[in-house]
C-alpha cells in the first residue's frame, strides 16, 4: 500500500489544494535535506539533517502531501527532556503556524497536568496542535504527552486495510478522557521506497487536514472539532484475539477482570477516537461554516 | 506505566498530586485500582516541577510542607520519536 492509497483513504486526495498559503511547523529529529524550508531552529549540537530516519520522513511526507505549504522545522534531540521540548514548542509559536505536527511523546500517561501538555494546551491557541498517539497499544493508557493534553489533537493509528492498528496507543487518559481523537492510516509505502509503520508517519496526514482547515478558518479550535466531528466510524471488533489480549496487560487473566476493564478498553473512542480522518468532509464543513460566518 | 506524581524523596514517596499527603492506595486521585497499576514501574527523576507556575527544581530542593496552597509537583520527563514501542522505516519488500 502506497502513501497515495493512504492519502485516498482521508480524501486528502479530493483536494486540489496545494497549500498554498499554509504554515506548518514540525518538532522532530530533524529536517530530510531535500525537501524546502521556509524556517529552522536547531536545538541540537548537530546539523539540521535527520540522521535518526524519522523526522526527515514526516517532512517529507507533509511537502509531497501539500507542495506550496510553508514548512518550519525545529530539531530537537532524541530522546528530548521536557524543558528542551517547551523551549521548542515556544520557538514555533514564533512563527504562527496554522498547525504544528510532533510524533514525539512520552510514556508516561498522565491527566494533562505536566508541564508539557499545558504548554501544549497554550500553543493550542495559536495553531492546531497535531500530535502521534504513540505505539504502546494494546495496553490502555498508553497515550503519553503531550498527546494526552486537552487541546491537542492526538491522533491513531489504523493499518491500510482501515482497521485499528494494534500497537497504536490506547486511552483513556489518567483522568479518564478519551484518547486519541482521530485515526489515520500507517504502514505505507513512501514514493522514496520505505514503508513507515507508527502512529509518527500517521499524525502528518492529519496536520496537512488541519493546516487546510485551520487556514479557512481562522481558528485552530474549530479546525480540531471539525476534523472530530466529520471523521468515518472504524469498525472495532471485540472477536480480535489480539485486541482482547492487549487489553489484559501483564495480569492473570480472568473472566471477572475482563468484564471489569472490556467496556472502558475496547471503546473505540479509546482506540481510534472519533474514527478515521476524512479531509474533504472536513474542508466541506469548514468552507460551510466559514461562509456563514462572513454573512453575519 | 510510571506514575508522574509519585515523588520518592529519601525515605518518604509522596504524591505529587497531593502534596505533602504519601503516596498510597487512599490517597492516590486516580483512585485504588489505577493506584496499583501506576506503581508497578517506577521511574525517577533529579529534577521535579513545580505547578502550576511550571518552575523547574532539584529534587534536593524540594520543601513538601513549604509549598503554596494549589501547588502540585510532577517529575520532569524525557520525550522520544516514536514513544514506548518504536515506529519503524524499513526498505519495500520485494515480494
Amino acid at each position: 500500500m502506497s502513501l497515495r492509497q493512504a492519502l485516498d483513504a482521508v480524501r486528502l486526495l479530493d483536494l486540489s489544494d496545494r497549500g498554498e498559503g499554509c504554515r506548518i511547523a514540525v518538532i522532530d529529529t530533524g529536517a530530510a535535506s531535500d525537501a524546502p524550508l521556509s524556517g529552522q531552529a536547531n536545538l541540537t549540537q548537530r546539523s539540521m539533517v535527520d540522521t535518526e530516519g524519522h523526522g526527515e520522513h514526516i517532512h517529507r511526507i507533509i511537502h509531497s502531501i501539500l507542495p506550496e505549504a510553508e514548512l518550519f522545522v525545529v530539531k530537537v534531540p532524541n530522546p528530548v527532556p521536557d524543558h528542551l521540548f517547551i523551549s521548542a514548542m515556544d520557538t514555533v509559536a514564533k512563527w504562527r503556524p496554522h498547525a504544528v505536527n510532533i510524533s514525539m511523546g512520552s510514556e508516561f500517561a498522565t491527566d494533562g497536568g505536566d508541564p508539557v501538555s499545558v504548554y501544549a494546551d497554550k500553543l493550542s491557541s495559536v495553531a492546531v496542535l497535531v500530535c502521534a498517539a504513540g505505539n504502546g497499544g494494546p495496553r490502555p493508557l498508553s497515550v503519553g504527552s503531550p498527546a494526552c493534553s486537552r487541546e491537542s489533537l492526538a491522533v491513531g493509528a489504523v493499518s491500510m486495510k482501515l482497521r485499528p492498528w494494534s500497537s497504536s496507543s490506547r486511552g483513556p487518559t489518567l483522568d479518564g478522557r478519551f484518547k486519541p481523537d482521530i485515526s489515520a492510516p500507517t504502514g505505507y509505502l513512501v514514493p522514496w521506497g520505505l514503508r513507515l509503520v507508527g502512529t509518527s508517519f500517521s499524525a502528518p496526514l492529519a496536520t496537512a487536514a488541519a493546516a487546510l482547515l485551520a487556514r479557512e478558518l481562522e481558528s485552530p479550535f474549530l479546525a480540531r472539532r471539525i476534523l472530530q466531528l466529520t471523521a468515518q466510524p472504524v469498525p472495532v471488533s471485540l472477536l480480535n484475539l489480539a485486541f482482547v489480549r492487549g487489553t489484559m496487560g501483564a495480569s492473570r487473566p480472568s473472566i471477572r477482570r475482563l468484564l471489569k476493564i472490556l467496556s472502558v478498553s475496547t471503546d473505540p473512542r479509546n482506540v481510534v477516537g472519533m474514527g478515521l480522518l476524512d479531509a474533504a468532509k472536513a474542508l466541506e464543513e469548514a468552507s460551510r461554516i466559514s461562509q456563514s460566518l462572513s454573512q453575519r | 506505566m510510571p506514575c508522574i506524581y509519585r515523588i520518592k524523596l529519601g525515605e518518604r514517596v509522596l504524591c505529587g498530586a497531593r502534596v505533602p499527603l504519601s503516596c498510597g492506595r487512599g490517597t492516590c486521585p486516580f483512585g485504588p485500582q489505577l493506584w496499583e497499576r501506576l506503581i508497578r514501574h517506577d521511574r525517577q527523576s533529579r529534577t521535579i516541577w513545580l505547578m502550576p507556575q511550571m518552575r523547574m527544581v532539584g529534587l534536593e530542593d524540594l520543601d513538601p510542607e513549604g509549598l503554596a496552597p494549589g501547588v502540585y509537583v510532577v517529575k520532569s520527563i524525557v520525550l522520544s520519536a516514536g514513544g514506548r514501542g518504536r515506529c519503524r522505516s524499513g526498505r519495500r519488500s520485494t515480494r
